[in-house]
């Protein structure tokens, strides 16, 4: 399905104005930006020399002024923004763990300021990128939550969550109020930290209708990269023998945490010293987590990136 | 700039804060990315909970004095009012679906 449809409101928005040429000065705008490393991460921000999307787009923080000068929604401003400080803040702070071993995907994420505005054609309408972005993000999270047996009614949830941003308008708030309060209990329902607990969470905050969901999507698109916390843990397994030293060791620092005269003391920091030098095996399994979510948090960001970039093609001219 | 959503300045604080309902007065700078972050979620919301609630903004920068006085520490700090008087403060930034959990049960 196109992200591009005929859209109600009085006004339709019309990418970069219909002018080649205002598309060719925005993105001369972003890459000189780009290039001077001057793009910095979070949304609405400009102080004249360096910005977020927005800011190096329009010199600009307001994300209305964004719209007016480009004729591309604000919705898809928001997504941007998100992606773009996810791929900053979890994979730019670590570059020399996972340069070497993700290059190509790594120098994509950095092309993405200049590289979403790019897919957009002049003359396109951009207003239904936010629906079709939440659709296609809760279908990926069907799927997940389908390998998973015991979250059997969130994936019904799921789907009549798809169902209703299929046909927004038709659905009343209340029907948005109840999925929210639905997919709530079902992370109430399982311990926090759990993969059931995150998934649930994820599909509540996707629950609002389509006209005031540009506010919930990039915290849904957070939450999505999150995940890669339980795909690196569920790769990286304890041995038996590693599972039962370190259910001792927890057991050990939770009475140091529970003792009332330990407060007064270096207790807890010495035991974390004693954990983090003392057992090589747990720092070995640390570095392979840290890896491991690395890996995951870049493939997250590129199955996103390409289900973005991929709406953004579909636009129909005019 | 977002139109349900409306800067306060020092000399509004009190008038406003005493209005009807529930008041959420977001105390934040422009170059707080938290603060940003929750821009969009605060303008949907005010638009959902208009006639119960009202949202303003204070930019610590341009009229610190309030933030002073009531000992606002970090950004964004939101404060909830009800007949001008604080029935809570929440720190950081929220999701749409928290924040809006919270709103709720300031609301009965």
């Amino acid at each position: 399905m196109s992200a591009i449809e005929t859209v109600s409101t009085a006004v339709r928005l019309i990418a970069y104005h219909n002018d080649p040429a205002l598309k060719r000065e925005v993105l001369s705008r972003v890459e000189t930006h780009r290039a001077a490393g001057e793009i910095v991460p979070g949304p609405g921000f400009w102080d004249g020399n360096r910005g977020s999307l927005v800011g190096v787009s329009v010199h600009s923080r307001d994300a209305e002024d964004f719209e007016v000068a480009t004729g591309i929604a604000k919705g898809g401003l928001a997504i941007a923004e998100r992606i773009w400080s996810l791929a900053l803040l979890r994979l730019w702070l670590h570059r020399e763990a996972w340069e070497g071993f993700h290059p190509t995907d790594i120098e994509s994420l950095r092309a993405f300021p200049g590289e979403w505005l790019e897919k957009i054609a002049p003359g396109c309408n951009t207003d239904g990128l936010t629906r079709r972005m939440t659709i296609s993000v809760l279908t990926l999270v069907l799927d997940e939550a389908e390998a998973h047996p015991d979250l059997e009614g969130l994936g019904e949830l799921l789907r009549t969550l798809i169902d209703g941003h299929e046909d927004s308008s038709a659905k009343a708030a209340a029907s948005w109020r109840e999925w929210r309060k639905s997919a709530s209990a079902l992370a109430r329902a399982h311990r926090e930290g759990t993969l059931q607990s995150a998934l649930a969470n994820l599909v509540a905050t996707a629950a609002w209708p389509d006209t005031s969901s540009a506010g919930a999507l990039p915290d849904v698109l957070e939450q999505y990269v999150n995940l890669c916390h339980y795909d690196a843990r569920d790769e990286v397994a304890w041995t038996g023998t590693e599972e039962e030293t370190k259910r001792g060791l927890d057991a050990q620092r939770e009475r140091i945490l529970l003792d009332p005269a330990s407060r007064e003391t270096t207790a807890l920091r010495d035991f974390d010293d004693k954990l983090k030098n003392g057992y090589p095996v747990f720092a070995k399994r640390r570095t392979a987590l840290e890896e491991a979510r690395s890996l995951h948090t870049v493939r997250r960001l590129m199955r996103l990136r390409g289900i973005f970039l991929g709406l953004l093609s579909d636009a129909v001219n005019k | 700039m977002g139109t349900n959503v409306k800067y306060l300045a020092d000399k509004d604080f009190e008038a406003n804060a005493k209005s009807g309902g529930l008041v959420i007065v977001d105390f934040m700078a422009p170059w707080c990315a938290p603060c940003n972050q929750m821009a969009p979620v605060l303008e949907e919301l005010a638009a959902e909970y208009a006639g119960d609630v009202t949202i303003f903004k204070m930019d610590v920068d341009q009229d610190g004095e309030t933030a002073r006085r009531l000992g606002i520490r970090a950004l964004p700090t939101f404060l909830f009012l009800k007949d001008g008087v604080e029935v809570a403060r929440e720190l950081g930034s929220f999701t749409k679906t928290k924040f809006a959990e919270m709103v709720e049960a300031r609301l009965t």
